[in-house]
């Protein structure tokens, strides 16, 4: 009997561990390329004059890499506004993973600062942040300030990853980051592996009006063990 | 007087194809990983003023020492940052030029054409000119081999003490400069010995002059082991090598090919199918052809046994590299104009048949030395970095001109060179074999694929919340440290996105 136990414990390990090397993801550096909306400059574009402006890249951006498994954790998640009653679309256009910039597309909120807050529902290792506010044109959105935090109100466990309010005008202090102009490939930002449930975008208007606008928000990055 | 003055224009023209040949683009083709190791230790050896011999990873130092030559004849300073390529393989091809004026030694007993057009073929040899463009050692231990012969031909010739001291030193040099010697000498002795059964050969050297010969050869390897009497223990290294080469022949390795790579090399089956690479492998043929010929001059005799001998034991040893050949080249080269001059007696045939051949092996040398130096198809290119090295090397220096880098190189087993030579301008490069935990501090990464998974874990699975950074590709497209060896290369985005606005800010 004592034979047979240990033959047959001998045997569940070996499938377990055969199982486990079928199923085991070869960890590697994998390129996450983003699925892109068409460019949808119209127009001609006015003359921008903003201090501290990042010069076009003139080439498509590299992909970035991360870890095997990592997602975009935010696509159908919750997201709040300052805003309740959007001027155009509903919040929940945010994360519904559609980047183009057509009409119907994108969420107008109204003037002065304002945010989107996504919740992820869980606590994630965030890797990178990319976010579209309008791509139609070529604008500058101002004071855009990127956080993530563990509750909803921001206030534990508060990391900054992006802040391009030169002036402190919204209040978070002075951001070293620079203005750059939106496009069809939105903005990257290196979430630094911070870990948290909540992402809170910031904007105060753009170059060509006071409103604020979001298309998309995608937060790459993998469950906390 | 006419007839002088056409040999006159003969030697010149050879004089000038062969430094054309060996001279130009000399910095086109990638460096090897075992030039880059070449011109770091001479680096060492300027710097330090002694040679720090490692009889398991590097040859012996008369290479070293004689460059280091070079280098104060050029004026250079003892530092690496003043070297380049045209300097090093510049060493390499002057030696090769040497081998070719070698050939003249045998005047006396070869008629002038023999010697004239043997110098022809070795002035445009497809591998004679790639090893005398490559900075390692094999050109070193082939000149001297040749020059030893030339120094006991003259001896018995003319009887001169001076041609002993000079056998005896190059045979030092040659016994200093790589461990592979004694295969050099065993050809040779077999040479003899078959010279001695089947034609009754005698060499009137007496013992003691023997002995001389091999004083001085012995003299001279305990000079440059204990670094000019600097470090007279480490002479014993001469002695420490061969049981790491014992092995490494005897060793189921990654240079173990089969008995016949080298013929392939001469007959490229399966390297390229072009017709005019086969050049040399109509030479050896005519080289074998020799057997038939009856009554001639005893050094052809003994360079066609000495060639044929070194080629079967290089066949037989499962350690192979392409640049072994190069020691029987000279005389196959050698033998097979005298043959083809004594087969064809008819003076337009003769000619005839040596005009075609020296066409072909031109065009052949061509393709091996400017067109294809760094191509797969070449028999002779042999782990040998993809022009995408030039590429990686480019970039590095562009970023590193916009902003301060740290770069860090990783590959298993250290298999990173040539990378310290390209980079050896910059100060903030590390090395590894591993994936150091503060890889997350680098700026640029390049590394192996098969560290790839502890690069994640180090970057991404170790690194706290805030301490991890985005990396992005490099380049748009794979590169490759060498044929089908991929190097990943990441630079960290904050980094890229600096290098990105200040070029743009032009």
């Amino acid at each position: 009997m004592k034979h047979i136990t240990k033959s047959l414990r001998m045997i569940i390990i070996a499938t377990l561990g055969l199982v486990s090397i079928l199923f085991s993801q070869d960890i590697k550096l994998v390129p996450i390329k983003l699925e892109l909306p068409k460019p949808m400059f119209i127009g001609t574009p006015q003359n921008l004059n903003v201090k501290n402006l990042q010069k076009p890249l003139g080439k498509p951006r590299p992909a970035f890499l991360v870890p095997t498994g990592t997602e975009n954790v935010a696509l159908g998640k919750t997201v709040y506004s300052s805003d309740d009653f959007p001027v155009i679309g509903e919040i929940e256009m945010i994360t519904d993973g559609d980047k183009n910039a057509a009409e119907g597309s994108f969420v107008e909120l109204g003037p002065f600062l304002q945010d989107v807050t996504v919740d992820l529902g869980a606590h994630y290792k965030m890797y990178a942040i990319v976010f579209w506010h309008f791509h139609k044109q070529a604008r500058v959105y101002f004071d855009v300030v990127v956080q993530a935090a563990d509750d909803k109100d921001m206030t534990e466990n508060v990391t900054t990853l992006f802040n391009n309010d030169i002036d402190n005008s919204s209040g978070f202090g002075i951001g070293k980051d620079m203005h750059y102009v939106e496009t069809s490939e939105g903005k990257l930002i290196d979430a630094k592996g911070v870990t948290g449930r909540y992402v809170k975008f910031y904007s105060r208007g753009n170059t060509n009006n006071d409103l604020n606008h979001y298309i998309e928000v995608a937060v790459y990055g993998l469950p906390l063990k | 007087m006419t007839l002088n003055r056409t040999r006159t224009a003969l030697v010149l023209s050879i004089i000038i194809i062969a430094v054309l040949f060996r001279f130009s683009q000399l910095s086109d083709r990638p460096m090897h990983g075992d030039e880059a190791i070449n011109a770091m230790k001479l680096a060492e050896v300027m710097e330090a003023g002694r040679f720090d011999y490692n009889p398991h990873q590097h040859h012996g130092p008369i290479f070293y020492y004689t460059s280091a030559l070079f280098a104060v004849v050029r004026g250079l300073l003892w530092d690496i940052q003043e070297f380049n390529e045209f300097f090093l393989r510049g060493i390499t091809a002057f030696v090769g030029l040497i081998l070719i004026w070698l050939t003249f030694g045998f005047w006396k007993s070869l008629k002038n054409d023999v010697v004239l057009f043997a110098a022809g073929l070795m002035a445009i040899s497809p591998s004679l000119i790639f090893y005398s463009r490559y900075f390692i050692h094999e050109i070193f231990v082939v000149t001297m081999t040749f020059e030893f012969m030339v120094g006991i031909y003259q001896y018995l010739k003319t009887k001169k003490q001076s041609w002993l001291i000079l056998s005896g030193l190059v045979l030092g040099g040659i016994m200093a400069t790589k461990e592979t010697w004694p295969i050099i000498v065993s050809s040779m002795l077999g040479a003899y010995a078959i010279l001695h059964y089947k034609n009754g050969l005698r060499i009137k050297i007496p013992l003691k002059k023997i002995l001389f010969v091999i004083g001085i050869a012995f003299g001279l390897v305990f000079l440059f082991f204990s670094d000019f009497l600097q470090d007279i223990p480490n002479s014993t290294d001469f002695f420490s090598a061969f049981s790491p080469y014992m092995y490494r022949v005897a060793d189921e390795g990654i240079h173990n090919q089969p008995w016949y790579y080298y013929l392939n090399i001469l007959f490229p089956f399966g390297y390229s199918w072009n017709s005019l690479h086969w050049a040399e492998g109509i030479l050896f043929i005519a080289f074998l052809l020799n057997l038939r010929i009856k009554n001639q001059p005893l050094i052809v005799n003994f360079l066609f046994w000495y060639s044929l001998i070194l080629l079967v034991i290089l066949s037989i040893i499962p350690y192979k590299t392409p640049w072994n050949l190069l020691g029987v080249m000279p005389g196959v080269i050698l033998v097979a104009t005298y043959t083809i001059y004594h087969v064809f007696e008819n003076p337009i045939l003769r000619y005839g048949v040596i005009g075609v051949l020296s066409g072909l092996i031109f065009l052949q040398a061509f393709s091996y030395n400017i067109m294809n130096e760094a191509d797969q198809n070449n028999p002779h290119v042999y782990a040998h970095p993809t022009k995408d090295i030039l590429t990686i090397e480019s970039k590095i220096y562009d970023v590193a001109d916009q902003v301060d880098v740290s770069v860090f190189i990783i590959a298993m087993d250290d298999d990173y060179w040539p990378f310290p030579w390209y980079l050896r301008h910059l100060d903030n490069v590390g090395y590894w074999n591993h994936v150091p935990q503060n890889a997350r501090n680098a700026s640029i990464i390049l590394i192996s694929p098969d560290l790839e998974k502890e690069l994640v874990n180090v970057l991404y699975e170790e690194a706290g919340p805030g301490e991890l950074s985005l990396f992005l590709p490099l380049f748009d497209e794979p590169m490759e440290l060498r044929h089908s060896v991929e190097i990943l290369c990441y630079i960290k985005k904050d980094i890229y996105d600096t290098y990105m606005n200040r070029i743009n800010n032009e």
